[in-house]
Order: structure tokens, then sequence, then C-alpha cells
């Protein structure tokens, strides 16, 4: 509990804590939904050019 | 000298297979300075003796700050090289840093403004650190902004380097914001080497996580640059070669 409590801090630092994760998560979401579509585009420019 | 550089290190082909290379050792560095920092800045770094635990803020907010005023200075050398020499790479890098260094900049003042609330009793005060961290959220969202308003891409590069190179200038002012002027925001703590004003025990998770945040920022700035490079190649046999 005094983990979570943090000397009466707790809501200050596991709010920034979970603030960071959700930044570093959404960028590599980011990244990997850009990488799946610029494959998916070049990909079908590939297969249409003869 | 600087044609042989190009085309040996700085072509799009070389840089897609170096990167590649790359990624798996940013992930490994990144996983250990991030637990690192994490664990021992959270669990056994100890208490400060005036904010109590609340200074654990510090290993998020820190990190954050530093990180973006970084991915700031690197864009503004990419710019240079842009309008001096019109390398390709540079400009990639440059635009795929600027949305990295908003979402840093937006996490620190984030991040300093919930750690000045049980410390300072406010989440904001207009003092000379804070709004200059805010002009740098600014410049960052400006060149966003500039990237998507103008289609054409060399037109585009140039316009965005003019305003990443006259921004630099908000870099010494945020750093010595705190000397200047009389702020609420405590002064240096990790820069001044010589006296440092910090515990070691307390500053070498700190410095792992700095680490952490540039090795993240490293490794998705290369995921992106790849993604824009390919994007901008897809012409050529090089990237039909890399996907098929």
């Amino acid at each position: 509990m005094s983990i979570l409590h943090m000397g009466g801090y707790g809501a200050y630092i596991w709010s920034t804590y979970g603030l960071t994760l959700l930044v570093f998560g959404f960028n590599v979401f980011r990244a990997w939904q850009e990488k799946r579509y610029v494959r998916k585009i070049i990909l079908q420019q590939i297969k249409q050019t003869p | 000298m600087l044609h042989w550089l190009n085309q040996r290190f700085l072509s799009p082909k070389l840089f897609y297979e170096t990167s590649t290379a790359m990624l798996p050792w940013l992930v490994a560095l990144f996983t250990l300075t991030f637990a690192y920092g994490l664990i021992d800045g959270l669990f056994f770094a100890p208490a400060d003796y005036q904010q109590g635990d609340g200074f654990r803020i510090i290993y998020v907010h820190v990190p954050s700050a530093f990180t973006a005023m970084a991915i700031y200075a690197v864009m503004a050398c990419c710019a240079v090289m842009t309008l001096v020499w019109r390398i390709k790479i540079a400009a990639v890098c440059m635009a795929c840093s600027a949305p990295l260094g908003a979402w840093f900049t937006l996490l620190a003042l984030v991040t300093g403004s919930i750690w000045g609330k049980p410390m300072w009793g406010t989440f904001w005060v207009w003092d000379a650190r804070l709004t200059s961290v805010l002009i740098l959220l600014f410049l960052f969202l400006g060149f966003l902004a500039l990237q998507s308003v103008i289609i054409e891409q060399r037109n585009r590069d140039r316009a965005t380097s003019v305003l990443a190179i006259i921004g630099i200038i908000n870099l010494p002012i945020i750093h010595y914001s705190v000397i200047w002027w009389n702020t609420l925001h405590q002064g240096p703590t990790i820069s001044k080497f010589a006296t440092p004003s910090i515990a070691p025990s307390m500053l070498y998770p700190l410095l792992a996580m700095i680490a952490a945040f540039l090795f993240f920022y490293v490794f998705i700035l290369l995921l992106r640059m790849r993604n824009q490079l390919l994007l901008r190649d897809s012409q050529t046999t090089w990237v039909k070669e890399a996907l098929q």
C-alpha cells in the first residue's frame, strides 16, 4: 500500500508515470500503423506496374 | 568530399540497411536504461528532504523536457543541412522529429503542472521557464502546421527549415530562464557538473531515464524515417528490393 500511497503523493506520481507510458505507447502504435500503411501502398504500386 | 559522404553514408538505401541493424540494439538499450531508471527512481532513490516522495516526478519530467530540447536542436542542425547541402535524409529526419518533439514538450508541461500542484499550490504560473517551454510547444506545432499546408516537397522542406532555425533562439532562453529571471521554477540541477545539487543516489536513475528517453526518441525516429524514405523513394529499385 505504501508503494501506491507514495507518502501522500501517489495520485500525482502515478498519473505522471501513467501519462508517460501512454505517450510512449501511442508513438509506438503510430509508427507501426504508418509502417503498415506505407507497405500496403507501395506493394499495391508494385503489383500495378507491369 | 561532401558528395562522397552523401553517397556513402547519407543515401536512403544505406540508411535503411544500417537502421535495420540498429533497431534491436536501440530496443535493448532502451529496455535496460528504462527498467533501471524506473525501478531505482521509484523505489530505491531516497525521498527528498523537502518534497518527500513527490520529487520522484523528476524521473519523467526532466527527461521529457531534456529530450524535447534535444529534438529541437537536432531539427535545427537538420534544417541547416537541408538548406545548405540539400541532404534529403536531413529533411526527413527534421520532419519525423517534429511530432515527437511536440509530444515530449507536452509531456514535460503536463508532468510539470502535476508536480507544481502539490509543491507550489498551482498547476500553472506564467513563470519564465514554463512560458518559454510553452513557446517551444508552439514552435513544434507551428512547424507541423506549416508542413501540412505546403504541398510541394522542396518548398515544404525549405520553409520548415527556416522556421526550425529561427526557433533555435528559444533553447538558450529556456535553459537560462531560471538564472536570468526570478522564477518559481527551481534552478539548474544536473547541468552544473562541477557542483551538482543532487545526490548521486538520486542522480544515477535520472541519468538512466534521460538516456532511455533519448533511445526511445531515436528508435521511433528511425522507424518513422524508414517509412518516409520508402514513400519518397517508392519508384526506385532499392525500395522494391527492400519490400519484396
